[in-house]
């Protein structure tokens, strides 16, 4: 069944894989597709998407009254749903199209036509209804709104205001304004669907607690599952899990973090008191490179989901300290009396270093088709050629999604699911992938060069001369990347 | 820390070979309530060394684990649920806040801090 999904104009990279991740958590099996309305650009906030029933669509779509608002951490609040529901963070509404057109002549036709035996059920005399009015882009009076919806006399229904059995909207949209001399993303349609979700304002938001949420979707994180962070920082991955239902476990190098945070109310832990919401069943302090984890343990994380430490703010660490990893001073020993409350040092631990010791710990925990969601810095190429993401044997990307954080500097989130088992062969096959893509990346991706290539004071000179041939592939609605 | 969390880690001293278990030297013991949840146990049991998890489950006072690692089958069905419930009991509801995991081989402590292992090796253990 084709439903008409309508985004929320924002993130767009994350809008389809986060609906894609969903579907298949509610049981979508390999039908799901989707279909651009007539000369509308992908960038448009609404796309036709085929699932294979209405229970998979508003599952999608749902949401309820959110839990009571909290000053301290807040953001996280304006997410919460009573049943600790996933719901899609960047679908606004999703709505069972019962005709569309250019006008309202056109609508009528196209309403007329959608079969009696779909609209029926509706249009019984015991359920009500409300009609609304939506419209991108432009603003209607009150009574042109009216005008319209009274126009819909073809379609006998049973009006109440305050409290419908079903909602249903006339979403009118023109052309959208030119982008950069792009084609405009909207034309001239007029859309009428009947909504699978009950409508709730949810305010602003916050972009943590959203991106947090999302990559917990993208995790398909769900009750009875085990998610792991191995980066947990002050937890908000893990949050965002738990809420969703999640069991979840976390490990972190920097102890002060997950046990101190901010002070004994801003931690880990009272975040998750705060929303009522199931502790991590573990915190530990352990570095990456030298995981404690005994030797048969394997394939025991449902998801792994993280944002490893890119050098810019975190600065990725591990054992040895710089001197030592570098080879000029030997490993020394502590003394024994100073052994208890001593905090080993730890050096510089670069993103390539990193990653892999990611993918080699999800290759071996994760179980099969478990997820592993994780964040990738990447410099943005004027020259557009194209980036290679780490891969490994046992894993398969399935969505990258692109968050634009400057004029040269964006990170991609990466869904990789895990379709080989873990053995010694692959192992040795990933090696050799490392080592490559080592080589490839290694003179961009180390800390240093992402350090400078965000920081860099922009050349005045540079920009005159690049205004003319420069083109922006990602177009900027209202002077803002979405 | 809790007995899951525990039944997972090994010391990993360059060298070592036998590092797990890891002995528990208990000084803070509390119990915190948890929800049951059935599935999740169940997937976890699949995972864990059971023997090792009763010795452990002991040395925090909890001796109510049979010795014999119960048939996945009983497991498995949702009739009798009083297995499970000690099986939640000794994974998930005792907690170790202050104490050490100590190697069985090299005897070195990794110091347990509300209720945080820390498993960070010395620089010469690497």
């Amino acid at each position: 069944m084709w439903f008409l999904c309508v985004f929320y104009h924002r993130l767009l990279d994350f809008r389809k894989p986060e609906v894609e991740a969903l579907a298949e958590l509610f049981g979508e099996d390999e039908s799901l597709q989707w279909r651009l309305p007539e000369h509308h650009h992908n960038d448009t906030p609404f796309h036709f998407v085929h699932l294979s029933s209405e229970e998979i669509a508003q599952n999608i779509a749902k949401r309820s009254k959110y839990d009571s608002f909290s000053p301290h951490l807040s953001s996280f609040s304006l997410f919460l749903t009573r049943n600790g529901a996933s719901v899609g963070i960047l679908v606004k509404g999703m709505y069972e199209l019962w005709g569309e057109g250019t006008c309202y002549e056109e609508l009528k036709d196209s309403i007329e036509s959608f079969p009696d035996s779909r609209k029926l059920p509706f249009l019984a005399s015991d359920s009500t209804f409300r009609i609304s009015v939506e419209t991108f882009g432009k603003a209607l009076t009150f009574d042109e709104q009216r005008e319209r919806i009274n126009s819909l006399t073809y379609i006998p229904f049973d009006v109440n205001l305050k409290n419908p059995d079903h909602n249903f909207f006339i979403m009118e949209m023109d052309e959208s304004e030119e982008n950069n001399g792009l084609q405009p993303i909207l034309q001239r349609r007029i859309f009428f669907g009947r909504e699978l979700k009950s409508r709730t304002y949810l305010g602003p938001t916050a972009m943590d607690a959203e991106m947090a949420f999302l990559m917990a979707n993208q995790a398909k994180a769900t009750s009875g599952k085990l998610v792991y962070d191995p980066f947990v920082g002050t937890g908000s991955i893990l949050v965002s899990a738990a809420r969703f239902g999640a069991m979840t476990m976390g490990a972190d190098i920097d102890i002060r973090v997950v046990r101190d945070g901010r002070g004994p109310d801003c931690n880990v832990w009272s975040n998750f008191k705060q929303y009522g919401l199931p502790m991590p069943v573990a915190l530990l302090r352990m570095d990456n490179n030298l995981p404690p984890w005994r030797s048969g343990l394997n394939e025991i994380f449902d998801a792994i989901i993280c944002d490893p430490p890119y050098g810019v703010r975190a600065g990725g660490r591990k054992s040895g300290g710089r001197k030592i990893l570098r080879g000029t001073v030997d490993p020394y020993t502590v003394p024994e009396d100073k052994r208890t409350d001593h905090i080993p040092s730890t050096g510089a631990y670069s993103l390539v270093e990193c990653v892999h010791d990611l993918l080699h710990l999800a290759a071996r925990m994760l179980v099969m088709k478990g997820r592993l969601v994780f964040f990738f810095p990447v410099l943005r190429d004027e020259n557009g050629s194209e980036v290679k993401f780490p891969e490994h044997p046992c894993f398969k990307l399935v969505a990258v999604s692109e968050q634009i954080l400057s004029s040269r500097y964006s990170r991609v989130l990466l869904t990789m699911v895990k379709v080989e088992p873990y053995s010694q062969e692959v192992e040795e096959a990933a090696r050799l992938m490392h080592l490559e893509f080592r080589e490839n990346h290694l003179k961009w991706l180390e800390e240093g060069h992402i350090h400078s290539s965000v920081f860099k004071p922009s050349d005045h000179s540079q920009i005159r001369a690049d205004t003319k041939s420069f083109k922006d592939p990602k177009p900027k609605y209202r002077g803002k990347y979405v | 820390m809790r007995l899951m969390t525990h039944n997972m880690l090994s010391c990993n001293i360059k060298g070592v070979t036998n590092g797990f278990p890891l002995k528990i030297e208990a000084e803070k013991v509390i119990e915190k309530e948890v929800d049951f949840n059935p599935d999740f146990l169940r997937h976890m049991f699949a995972k864990i060394e059971w023997k090792d998890l009763v010795e452990a489950a002991r040395s925090l006072g909890y001796a109510e684990l049979p010795e014999d690692s119960p048939d996945a089958t009983v497991i498995e069905s949702a009739a009798d649920e009083s297995l499970l419930k000690k099986l939640h009991h000794a994974l998930l509801e005792l907690h170790l806040e202050e104490g050490a995991l100590v190697c069985p081989e090299t005897g070195r402590k990794f110091p347990v801090n509300k209720g945080i292992p820390n498993m960070l090796l010395h620089e010469d253990e690497a």
